[in-house]
């Protein structure tokens, strides 16, 4: 068995919480995320042939009022930046938080075009490009559709073990 | 007769006169190195036989303090965690023997041990647990271990630096979580009751042990946990040593709500 923490970090409302709430078995529902600004959840895989747990630290969205705490990344194995597909003002800040991610832990990173059901196939075209240089892939998903959403965590689970 | 007395001569002084044809050639030798200055590869070879030959008597300690003193000093301002990590394992022993020495400790009744966790300390991965019944799955226990890292953190940052010197327990009514901190790991214990003040004692050494056992493990660590399974009998035997059966059992939603009303209450202590 090997245990690894994976962050998930952009801006509010860009469907962070929802992307864990698809892929884990199940929650326990009490909100404490807006206290102290991240909640865990865990989910185990099997990658080739090896029990993997990931447990994924939810971490609350930055705006001017509130920074993700660099405490809450320390030891991550991975790490998702997501952005919303139909804001695409929402890139500037998961670049900033892309950056403050590296300093903390050189991990693998992927960066999660969310909410793919508002927008056109070429609107997730642009804002993945403008993506593909800050990740090592740009991976598309859908919560209400519950498309791409196991693919990204597999992919990052697989980053995290080489 | 001239050939008679030198064939004398050499039967007589022949050995003294190899001998002393040696110790000339090593005197020349020894001046032509002294004339050459010193050699740092042969004085680098001579040094630390010269200092295990002193170490006996007090000799070099005048002078090799200062040296020791600014190399320690100077170590601590690159990295305190190097030496702290060094003595870890020794200092804490140390002081406990000094506060035993101070305070006896007596029998407490009625406290109860339901969880012990060590936990990696920058991950905030479980690496191993005990469970006095089997209220957490493994999931659970992995939960429960990211949460009271978070809240070690949040807690701690949200005070000035230098008002909290780490947090150690987290407490609400009855039920209290031991936390004691180490270099590369954090052992925490959810207790009910009164701890006995030996307990925090015994958790101090068990993650002692622990870090002793499994330094290289530690160092290395990538999220394999099997390693350190080995060590959850050390942590059973501790709970059987300290806990006195209460009857009631943890139950894994009061494990939540108990750190969330820590979450709440603490949050708004703080803001």
């Amino acid at each position: 068995m090997i245990r690894k923490k994976i962050c998930l970090v952009g801006a509010p409302g860009v469907g962070k919480t929802s992307l864990v709430r698809r892929f884990v078995e199940r929650r326990f529902e009490a909100d404490y995320h807006s206290t102290i600004g991240v909640r865990i959840d865990r989910r185990g895989l099997e990658i080739d042939g090896q029990d993997v747990s990931l447990i994924i630290w939810d971490i609350h969205g930055e705006d001017e009022s509130l920074s993700v705490r660099s405490s809450y990344l320390a030891g991550m194995a991975g790490c998702f930046v997501v952005i919303d597909a139909s804001r695409p003002e929402t890139i500037e800040i998961a670049t900033t938080l892309r950056e403050r991610a590296l300093a903390v832990a050189a991990v693998p990173m992927v960066a999660v075009v969310n909410k793919t059901d508002l927008v056109d196939e070429a609107e997730v075209a642009l804002s993945s490009a403008r993506l593909a240089p800050l990740a090592d892939n740009v991976m598309a998903t859908s919560c209400l559709e519950d498309t791409g959403v196991d693919d990204a965590f597999e992919f990052l689970a697989r980053a995290t073990i080489g | 007769m001239s050939d008679e007395l030198d064939e004398l001569r050499e039967l007589l002084l022949g050995a003294d006169r190899l001998a002393i044809a040696r110790l000339e050639a090593r005197i020349d030798a020894l001046e032509q190195r002294l004339e050459a200055g010193p050699r740092v590869d042969e004085l680098a070879a001579l040094l630390p036989k010269v200092i295990e030959k002193r170490s006996t008597d007090a000799s070099l300690d005048p002078g090799l303090q200062p040296t020791v003193e600014r190399t320690l000093l100077r170590s601590v301002e690159d990295d305190p965690k190097v030496i702290a990590d060094a003595i870890y394992p020794v200092i804490g022993p140390a002081i406990r023997r000094s506060i035993a020495a101070m305070f006896s400790f007596g029998p407490s009744g009625g406290f109860q041990v339901d969880h012990i966790f060590i936990i990696e300390g920058a991950t905030s991965v479980p690496l191993v647990h005990y469970q006095r019944s089997e209220d957490l799955d493994e999931g659970a226990v992995e939960m429960v271990s990211g949460m009271l890292s978070a809240i070690r953190s949040f807690v701690e940052e949200s005070f000035e630096a230098g008002q909290l010197d780490g947090l150690q327990d987290l407490r609400v009514g009855d039920v209290t979580v031991l936390v004691e901190p180490g270099p590369k790991a954090v052992i925490a214990a959810v207790t009910a009751g009164v701890p006995p003040t030996r307990f925090r004692e015994q958790l101090q050494i068990a993650l002692e042990e622990f870090h002793r056992e499994h330094e290289s493990d530690l160092r290395g660590f990538d999220g394999a946990v099997e390693p350190y399974q080995p060590f959850e009998p050390r942590l059973a035997e501790l709970e059987r040593r300290h806990g006195l059966a209460r009857g009631n059992r943890f139950s894994v939603l009061l494990l939540f709500v108990l750190l969330i009303i820590v979450v709440v209450v603490g949050a708004a202590i703080i803001l």
